[in-house]
């Protein structure tokens, strides 16, 4: 009974100690807490969700669709309540303890025991994982938990919980691709899984539902590319979003040691399957998500190794020491990362220069496009998911040709950009068109960092 | 103690003193300066050279230092150049030896092993890993095939833990090791072999330890490269420098290389040995490795070559076996006598041949005096030009900061370095003076080495922009010229 009680106890100081760690090393580290993408979740949720869903970002030059979702609508209203940080912490706060809750509910519905539950439960916590998801400005996280609150739901056999789960289901679908596929294939376990009269008249019409948003342009619509196979998932190579080695070594381990119950935990296997092919054919956004799938296999291999007769009893405590520490520097190494996770201040200095400049499109390196729109607040030519080779392009007419009728007047270059972010060599591409200067002008340079005008 | 058994122990014993007399002290490989530098450090500091200023003008290593730390005790005995060549002779004698005791576990015949380790004697893939780790953490490899192919691994279990972490700490082929291992345990499942439960529980932690240890050891790499950083980032121009065919037969060794793989065969289809699918595991692993580029050429075939020594005592034996079944079989010593001087033969003339091609390879002994002469007689600080696998020489030799050298690992743009150091003596003036230029090079060392491997450069000969201060065979230039870019 006492642990009963103290386990969600630890459960959720864990969560909030997790979560609250990027904001904590953002702030002693002098690291950006919205970096990357966040500085993106962050400008549109500035906007309300009759400016934001279906809206157009006119920070683009071709004027691209908002991916305005569920996410930032939240966002939207608790910013006008709250600091901007203190709503996403909170936010993200919320969202990771209700999701680690719905997942250890979800995980004993599915036939785990408490204690292995509990396990996975850990694992999960303690993954790059958890800290990306709400840890940091991600409308990802909060998908998956209106999937998981549906799944839960869906268990209820009154209307009620019908009609909430109903509502939940869309909800995560409202937040992005991978969400609303994590949606439907939690949807179509609960239907199986249930096995109630009227399921497949529900999976009919949340479908339904589902296909007519879809087809109304208001659902987000973009993801980032998929990971490189193999080694793209892991989050000890450098790559974010990413899974920890050893939770990827305990799950091969645990695949084998549930294999002989695999029609009793087929959802588990399924939804792995499906996630793995989404990782690598689809988006590697869909890593977060298969944490979640992978942990239980971990749990499982862990439990193993604990009640499993050894012939060396010493092998089995080195192996459990050898886990543990693996798992923690996984963690450790991860938001030591997210500590150097900050831009260079003379981009920083000359993008805020870049603002108070006449208007016109910029082009630059596609990872900093999100930080062109937020600091600077100009439209940008590349966006995260275009193509590059326009950078590539030496010769000065044609590189004008295709950037005067997208109206780009700044083309801006840093050191990174240099050293082989984009170039690896100083005569390669754009660098050697810069030379002519009949077309270019360098009009601003702070440190390593250049900004070159378009002269006609 | 049979005739053919002494004559076999001799023929080990003089292969020993060959490896022992016949190779010069300062006939090191670029690696082996870069050991020897390390060692170096060791003896003044206790720690190994992690933040390296002339490697690349400045960069820092990531080392596995239990060679080093050999060497360096080892130098206290003597000086270092002579140290590493005695840690080299305390190598191959141990390896000869290891490759016996194997081969006599695995195929229960003192005579086969014997040959095995006379054959294992007279590998010339060795002298390319010679003052390399590689050979060290080979021994450790041996040592364990020899105690994890034993009936009964409990007793050893300590011993098999104390010698993995010791190869953790010498070589990446650990890496290989494990990779071999998760081989070796999927074949004993799948072919039913009998095996102990100790066995699999060993591989486990083996794997998941290293696994832990890589990512501590190798984070920034890992981080910076990706998965190459574990094989050391090797530059593309250097990847896939495969021997051809027949050049590959001699690196291995003729004679181990057929009768291992007739072992293979023998074993891995007919009959079912579980030393042998330990074997087999480790020199897919290595094959497999090599081909992808991810294990250097040179150590695949040196760790291919000890594995099908091991192997060929199966053949050996069975050899042996069917003779006395045969009319020949009062001949038998005979005919084992007669296999041995063919082994021998054989052997020493792919050893000798070999040995003269590696001694073209190396510096010689012009080009190693020119180094020493630009220590003392050229400004300190002053950046040095040369081939990419002479700069550890260089910067052991003469302290001089280097443009890059044969250690890739943290090194971000060392495809594009060592693409300029590799054509750098074969381009025009130009290019030569812009490539000195983009990396603050000012002597440039023109190498008998690199004077074999191509013509003198004709921008060598503008004495305004290269001016000659050393020409007694290697020659040295300093560099005067600026490109200007308007």
């Amino acid at each position: 009974m006492k642990n009963k009680i103290l386990i969600p106890i630890i459960l959720v100081f864990s969560a909030a100690a997790v979560i609250l760690m990027p904001l904590l090393i953002s702030i002693f580290s002098g690291s950006d807490f919205f970096y990357g993408e966040a500085k993106y979740h962050l400008r549109i949720s500035k906007l309300a969700p009759m400016q934001g869903f279906g809206g157009i970002d006119y920070l683009t030059v071709n004027g691209q669709k908002l991916d305005y979702g569920a996410y930032h609508a939240i966002l939207h209203f608790l910013t006008r309540l709250l600091p901007q940080t203190f709503s996403v912490i909170l936010l993200g706060l919320i969202t990771g303890v209700i999701t680690i809750f719905l997942y250890y509910l979800a995980l004993l519905r599915l036939g785990l025991s408490d204690n292995r539950a509990i396990f996975a439960c850990a694992i999960v916590l303690f993954s790059p994982a958890f800290i990306e998801l709400f840890g940091t400005a991600n409308p990802i996280g909060i998908g998956l938990m209106g999937s998981l609150l549906g799944f839960m739901l869906y268990q209820r056999k009154d209307f009620i919980g019908h009609f909430l789960a109903f509502i939940s289901f869309l909800f995560a679908a409202t937040c992005g691709p991978i969400p609303a596929i994590g949606s439907a294939v939690l949807l179509v376990f609960s239907v199986l899984l249930e096995r109630k009269r009227q399921g497949f008249v529900f999976l009919a019409g949340c479908a339904f539902v589902m296909t007519v948003m879809l087809r109304s342009g208001f659902l987000p619509l973009r993801v980032n590319g998929p990971a490189d196979f193999p080694f793209g998932i892991i989050a000890d190579l450098g790559f974010s979003p990413g899974i920890g080695i050893f939770s990827i070594l305990t799950a091969i381990v645990g695949t084998y040691v549930l294999w002989k119950r695999k029609m009793e935990y087929w959802p588990i296997y399924v939804s792995t399957l499906i996630l793995f092919l989404l990782v690598f054919f689809f988006s590697a956004d869909a890593i977060n998500y298969l944490m979640f799938s992978i942990a239980v296999f971990s749990a499982a291999a862990i439990f193993r190794f604990i009640e499993g007769s050894w012939e060396f009893g010493q092998i089995r405590n080195v192996l459990l020491v050898v886990i543990l520490c693996g798992f923690m520097f996984s963690f450790v190494s991860y938001a030591s990362s997210i500590s150097a996770r900050s831009y260079d201040q003379d981009l920083l200095d000359s993008l805020r220069w870049l603002k108070s400049a006449s208007s016109g499109a910029v082009l630059t390196a596609p990872k900093y496009s999100y930080l062109v729109q937020s600091v600077a607040e100009k439209p940008v030519f590349l966006t995260p998911t275009s193509n590059t080779t326009i950078l590539f392009e030496r010769n000065s007419k044609r590189l004008l040709n295709v950037l005067n009728p997208s109206k780009v007047k700044y083309i801006v270059i840093d050191d990174q950009m240099r050293n082989g972010l984009i170039w690896k060599r100083d005569d390669e591409g754009l660098l050697f068109a810069l030379r002519d200067q009949n077309y270019f002008k360098l009009i601003h340079v702070k440190g390593k960092t250049q900004v070159w005008a378009l002269t006609s | 103690m049979s005739l053919v058994r002494n004559v076999l122990l001799v023929v080990i014993l003089l292969e020993v003193a060959w490896w022992g007399f016949a190779i010069p002290p300062n006939s090191l490989s670029d690696d082996g300066y870069f050991h020897l530098r390390q060692a170096e450090n060791i003896r003044s500091t206790g720690f190994p050279l992690v933040n390296d200023e002339l490697s690349y003008g400045g960069r820092n290593h990531i080392i596995l230092p239990l060679y080093d730390y050999f060497v360096a005790l080892i130098s206290f005995m003597a000086n270092l150049e002579v140290a590493i060549k005695i840690v080299n002779f305390i190598l191959i004698a141990c390896l000869i030896a290891s490759v016996f005791f194997v081969a006599r576990e695995m195929a229960g015949d003192v005579t086969s092993a014997l040959f095995s380790a006379a054959a294992f004697g007279l590998l010339p893939s060795i002298l390319d890993n010679m003052s390399s780790s590689i050979l060290l953490g080979l021994l450790f490899i041996m040592i364990l095939i020899f105690f994890i192919s034993r009936t009964n691994i409990s007793n050893n279990l300590l011993i098999i833990s104390a010698i993995f972490v010791l190869l953790l700490f010498t070589n990446i082929i650990y890496l290989l090791l494990i990779i071999g291992l998760l081989l070796y345990v999927f074949f004993i499942k799948t072919e039913e072999i009998k095996h102990s439960q100790g066995e699999l529980e060993l591989v486990l932690c083996a794997t998941l330890v290293s696994v832990w240890f890589s990512m501590i050891i190798f984070r920034n790499a890992l981080v910076f490269h990706g998965v190459e950083a574990l094989f050391g980032n090797v530059p593309e121009q250097l990847q896939n420098q495969f021997p051809n065919p027949i050049s590959l037969v001699i690196l291995l060794g003729p004679v181990p290389f057929f009768l291992g793989l007739y072992a293979i065969f023998n074993h891995f289809f007919i009959k079912k040995n579980k030393s042998v699918y330990l074997c087999i595991s480790l020199l897919l692993a290595s094959f497999f490795l090599t081909i992808f580029s991810f294990v250097p050429v040179s150590e695949g075939i040196v760790i291919s070559a000890t594995l099908l020594c091991a192997l060929s005592s199966f053949s050996w034996k069975e050899l042996f076996f069917s003779i006395e079944k045969t009319k020949l079989s009062n001949f038998k010593t005979h005919l084992q006598l007669l296999a041995t001087l063919m082994v021998v033969l054989i052997g020493f003339a792919t050893l000798q041949t070999y040995a003269y091609i590696y001694k073209n390879s190396i510096l010689s002994a012009s080009d190693i005096d020119a180094i020493k002469w630009m220590g003392n007689n050229t400004q300190p600080g002053a950046k040095v030009m040369a081939l990419y696998d002479e700069g550890n020489a260089i910067a052991t030799l003469s302290r001089h900061p280097t443009v890059g050298d044969s250690s890739f690992i943290l090194i971000g743009n060392s495809n594009e370095i060592t693409s300029d150091q590799l054509r750098f003596f074969k381009t025009y003036e130009t290019d030569a003076v812009r490539i000195m230029n983009k990396n603050n090079a000012s002597l440039i060392f023109y190498s008998q080495r690199a004077q074999a491997q191509s013509a003198k450069p004709e921008y060598l000969n503008n004495k305004e922009c290269f001016e000659l201060i050393y020409g007694a065979g290697a020659q040295i230039y300093n560099s005067k010229c600026r490109l200007i870019v308007s």
